[in-house]
């Protein structure tokens, strides 16, 4: 009786979030304002946020630590992926040696790691990487891009982009390094 | 991730636009020419913990509060509590963070007689032991007034 009582509650929940959210979206989507194509170096359409898996992944232009522009174009071919971090993240800051290794790991088979950084500070990111050390391309976006992804601001973000340049899978929230790993192996 | 633990969390990060808040005294009395202590409380969203004002680790953001400059009153001095000293799946030691309801103290210098609406604000960086949101500020509004000669 009582865990009948319990579903109930669960469903009665999500039913408020879930109207509330309803109305929340269709609010904020009729007063925001609507993205130039190229806005920011993004020259894709959006992504909607949910689910996303099959989804051509946006893609874009953004410049590194060193100001050189990097696009996902370039990578076309391999399976990829993007890693939302900030270096005042503390989440992100356990995956990053993550990402180094599993780089490495896969590099043979053609992986890409792309650490998207959101920072408002290029400086910050200069200095955490001069600090840091990492073994895989880092570029700048300071907030740009990741609503393009349709992703709520949380960091960690990760998104998995097959060699076709769909995405497989977004993982917002610091994971487990196995998890990554299995999502790295899906688009090898 | 089980459904409904999977559904809160999306629910969390999409309708949480800002997850501190300030409450202010509704007004605050003081006399002229002195000094008064304003109690201003921020109020951190179940689940969520915004940095400390000296965070262990250079890296994070530490909490700050200010005033906009006004005539007749002064920040002097910002009084924090004591942080909490809590252990995350992301850190390997405790760090310094605010959780729940922080009492926060202002002292302020005064001028003039007069009643001076001052806006305020608190700069933070909320994470939950899973993610980060982004730095935000929230503000709040500050009523002094200053009687006396």
């Amino acid at each position: 009786m009582s865990e009948t009582k319990s579903k109930s509650a669960n469903w009665l929940i999500i039913g408020v979030v879930l109207i509330g959210g309803l109305i929340y979206l269709a609010y904020s989507r009729k007063n925001a304002p609507q993205p130039a194509a190229a806005a920011g170096g993004v020259e894709a359409p959006l992504l909607e946020a949910g689910n996303i898996a099959g989804r051509t992944a946006p893609t874009w232009t953004l410049p590194d630590a060193d100001g050189k522009q990097v696009s996902l174009a370039q990578f076309a071919g391999h399976p990829v992926v993007l890693d939302f971090w900030a270096t005042w993240c503390g989440p992100c800051a356990v995956e990053l040696p993550w990402w180094k290794e599993l780089q490495d790991k896969y590099r043979a088979q053609g992986l890409v790691v792309i650490g998207v950084s959101e920072d408002t500070s290029l400086a910050d990111v200069k200095q955490y990487l001069a600090k840091n050390a990492l073994n895989y391309q880092v570029v700048w976006d300071n907030s740009k891009l990741m609503p393009t992804y349709g992703t709520p601001f949380g960091l960690p973000t990760t998104l998995f982009i097959n060699r076709q340049g769909k995405v497989t899978e977004r993982a917002v929230g610091l994971e487990g390094k196995p998890d990554l790993d299995k999502a790295i192996r899906a688009i090898l | 991730m089980p459904f409904f633990s999977a559904f809160l969390w999306a629910a969390l990060l999409i309708f949480a636009p800002g997850v501190a808040h300030v409450q202010a005294p509704s007004k605050v009395n003081a006399p002229a020419h002195g000094s008064v202590e304003a109690t201003v409380t921020v109020a951190i969203d179940a689940g969520y913990h915004i940095q400390s004002n000296h965070p262990k680790l250079d890296y994070l953001i530490p909490s700050e509060v200010s005033l906009t400059p006004a005539d007749g009153i002064e920040l002097k001095q910002t009084d924090w509590p004591k942080p909490e000293e809590h252990k995350f799946s992301f850190s390997a030691d405790a760090l310094d963070v605010f959780e729940g309801k922080v009492p926060v103290r202002l002292r302020l210098a005064t001028g003039a007689a007069g009643t001076h609406t001052i806006q305020g604000s608190l700069h933070y960086q909320a994470c939950t032991d899973q993610l980060c949101r982004p730095p935000a500020t929230a503000s709040f509004t500050l009523t002094v007034v200053v009687s006396g000669h």
